[in-house]
C-alpha cells in the first residue's frame, strides 16, 4: 500500500507552496514520456507516425522534443526499437536544455555521473553530433547501459570514461553537468515502494558527497564556462546547501537566471533547519510536482 | 582501447573506400570525426578530440571489424541510412517485423542491390545491415537489438 511517512510530510509541507497538492501529486503516476532524438527523427515525424498508430502524444510546450503519452505501448514501437525516441522523465530533460545555447558552440562537454545516459544522449542531439562529450560514471556496472544507450541514438561524438569523478584529471571543459547521485526522493511517484526505505538519516551522507562534487565540477571549467548542477530530490541539505557550499568555496562561482518557457518553476530556499544560505540560492529551482505534472527535481546554473 | 587514430595509418581511406563504394555515402559526413582502433581489432568512429590524461573505456560507434573483409554495424547504417544510396533493401511490414526479430528474410524479387552487405529498409526507416546473397537477406542483427515490434 503506498504510504508517505509522516517524517516526509512534515519536513516538506514547511517549503512547498501548497502541502495538500504537493502530496497527492505523490500518490500519481508519473505521467510516461519521452524525447524525440533528433539526431535520427524529427518531432514532426514522430507525431505522424504515433498519430498513424492512433496513440495520442502530447508535445510540451517548453521543449518541442518532449512528449507525453499516456499509452503504456509507447516502448514497443519502431520508433523507440531505431532510437528514434527515448524514453525519459521530463525533468531529466532539463539540465541539457539550461545550456543549449552553449551546447552549440561547445567543443568539450563533460557528463559526470552519466549512466544511463539521458542527459548525455540529449546532449549528443543538441550539439548535432558535433564536439566532444566525456559520458563519465563511477559505476562499472551501469557502464553497459550507458554504452548501449548512446549507440541506439547514434552518439559518435561521445566517450565514456569510468572514474571516480573526484579524482577527474585536470581539464578546462566548455560545459559541465553534474546530476548528481541523490536520495532520489523526486521519483518517489513513480513507485510507491521507494517510500517504504524513505528515512531523512541517507540525506547527510549525500549531501557530503555532492558539496565534494559540486566542487570539482566547478574546477573542470574553464573560465567562461557553464554548469548544470542537479538532483531528483526535494532535500534542501542535497539542493540549495550544496550549491551554497559552493558559493562559499569559490569566489568565482557565478549563479545564473533560470528561466524555462511554459514550465512553472519555484525559487531555492535560503534558510533551513536553523542554516542560513547564501542568499543569491535564490537563483536555483524546483520543479515541484503538482505543477507540472512531473518528478521532482532541483537545478542551478553555475558559470565562472 | 588503444588511443590511437587511424587516419594517418591508411585505415581511414579503407573504410571511407568501402562506405562511398558500396553505399555511396558522402566522405564529407566523416569529416568531423576519427577513427579508433580498439585491441579486439575493432573500428570505432568517434569525436576527433579526446583528453590524453584519462582512460577511455570506448568511443563513439562501432563501425566495422578490423579483420577479414570490412563488414558494416548496424549502428553505423541506422545513422548515416538517410544518406545511403545504393545497396538499399526495402521490406514490407511483415517482412521488416521478422527481420527486426533476428530472422532472415527471403526476398520474392531480386532488387537492385548487389550480392554483399546492404542496408535495410522500411518505409524511410533504416533498419540495419544484412548479408543479400542467392535472394535471401541473412540477418545480422545483434542479440540485444532484437525485439518484437508491436507498433511499426
Amino acid at each position: 500500500m503506498f504510504v508517505i511517512p509522516e517524517g516526509f510530510k512534515e519536513r516538506y509541507s514547511q517549503i512547498v507552496d501548497d502541502p495538500e497538492a504537493f502530496l497527492a501529486s505523490l500518490e500519481r503516476l508519473t505521467p510516461k514520456s519521452f524525447r524525440v532524438n533528433s539526431l535520427k527523427a524529427s518531432a514532426e515525424e514522430v507525431k505522424a507516425r504515433f498519430e498513424s498508430y492512433d496513440m495520442t502524444v502530447r508535445q510540451m510546450p517548453w521543449y518541442g522534443d518532449a512528449f507525453v503519452s499516456e499509452n503504456p505501448d509507447v516502448g514497443s514501437t519502431l520508433e523507440h526499437c531505431l532510437g528514434w525516441i527515448y524514453i525519459q522523465e521530463l525533468v531529466s530533460m532539463l539540465p541539457p536544455l539550461l545550456v543549449r545555447e552553449e551546447l552549440g558552440s561547445a567543443s568539450w562537454v563533460l557528463d559526470g555521473c552519466a549512466a544511463p545516459g539521458s542527459k548525455t544522449t540529449e546532449m549528443a542531439a543538441i550539439m548535432q553530433n558535433r564536439g566532444t562529450i566525456v559520458a563519465n560514471d563511477l559505476d562499472y556496472s551501469r557502464i553497459r547501459a550507458l554504452k548501449f544507450n548512446l549507440e541506439k541514438v547514434g552518439a559518435l561524438n561521445t566517450m565514456i570514461t569510468n572514474r571516480n569523478l573526484l579524482d577527474f584529471p585536470e581539464n578546462q571543459f566548455d560545459v559541465v553537468i553534474l546530476d548528481a547521485p541523490c536520495t532520489s526522493e523526486g521519483t518517489m511517484r513513480k513507485s510507491g515502494a521507494m517510500f517504504t526505505n524513505w528515512s531523512p538519516t541517507e540525506i547527510p551522507k549525500y549531501s557530503r558527497i555532492q558539496k565534494a562534487m559540486i566542487v570539482k565540477s566547478f574546477d573542470l571549467l574553464r573560465p567562461g564556462g557553464s554548469m548544470v548542477y542537479s538532483t531528483c530530490t526535494f532535500a534542501p541539505e542535497e539542493n540549495e546547501e550544496v550549491v551554497d557550499w559552493l558559493l562559499k568555496n569559490r569566489q568565482d562561482a557565478k549563479l545564473e537566471t533560470i528561466t524555462v518557457e511554459g514550465m512553472k518553476l519555484s525559487e531555492g530556499i535560503t534558510g533551513w533547519e536553523g542554516k542560513e544560505y547564501d542568499s543569491r540560492v535564490k537563483l536555483a529551482r524546483h520543479v515541484w510536482p503538482h505543477h507540472n505534472d512531473t518528478g521532482g527535481f532541483f537545478m542551478a546554473k553555475v558559470t565562472r | 582501447m588503444r588511443e590511437e587514430k587511424l587516419d594517418v595509418t591508411g585505415v581511414r581511406d579503407n573504410v571511407l573506400d568501402y562506405l562511398t563504394g558500396r553505399f555511396g555515402l558522402p566522405r564529407s559526413l566523416f569529416d568531423e570525426y576519427s577513427f579508433y582502433l580498439t585491441s579486439k581489432e575493432r573500428i570505432y568512429l568517434g569525436p576527433k578530440s579526446v583528453p590524453n590524461n584519462v582512460r577511455i573505456v570506448t568511443i563513439g560507434l562501432m563501425v566495422a571489424r578490423a579483420t577479414g573483409p570490412i563488414k558494416p554495424t548496424t549502428n553505423l547504417l541506422q545513422v548515416f541510412g538517410r544518406h545511403v544510396k545504393k545497396n538499399i533493401v526495402s521490406l514490407g511490414k511483415e517482412q521488416a517485423i521478422s527481420f527486426l526479430k533476428g530472422e532472415d528474410v527471403r526476398l520474392s524479387q531480386p532488387g537492385d542491390a548487389s550480392e554483399g552487405y546492404v542496408l535495410v529498409k522500411y518505409l524511410d526507416y533504416p533498419l540495419g545491415c544484412a548479408l543479400l546473397k542467392a535472394n535471401a537477406l541473412k540477418n545480422m542483427l545483434p542479440k540485444a537489438k532484437r525485439l518484437s515490434v508491436k507498433y511499426i
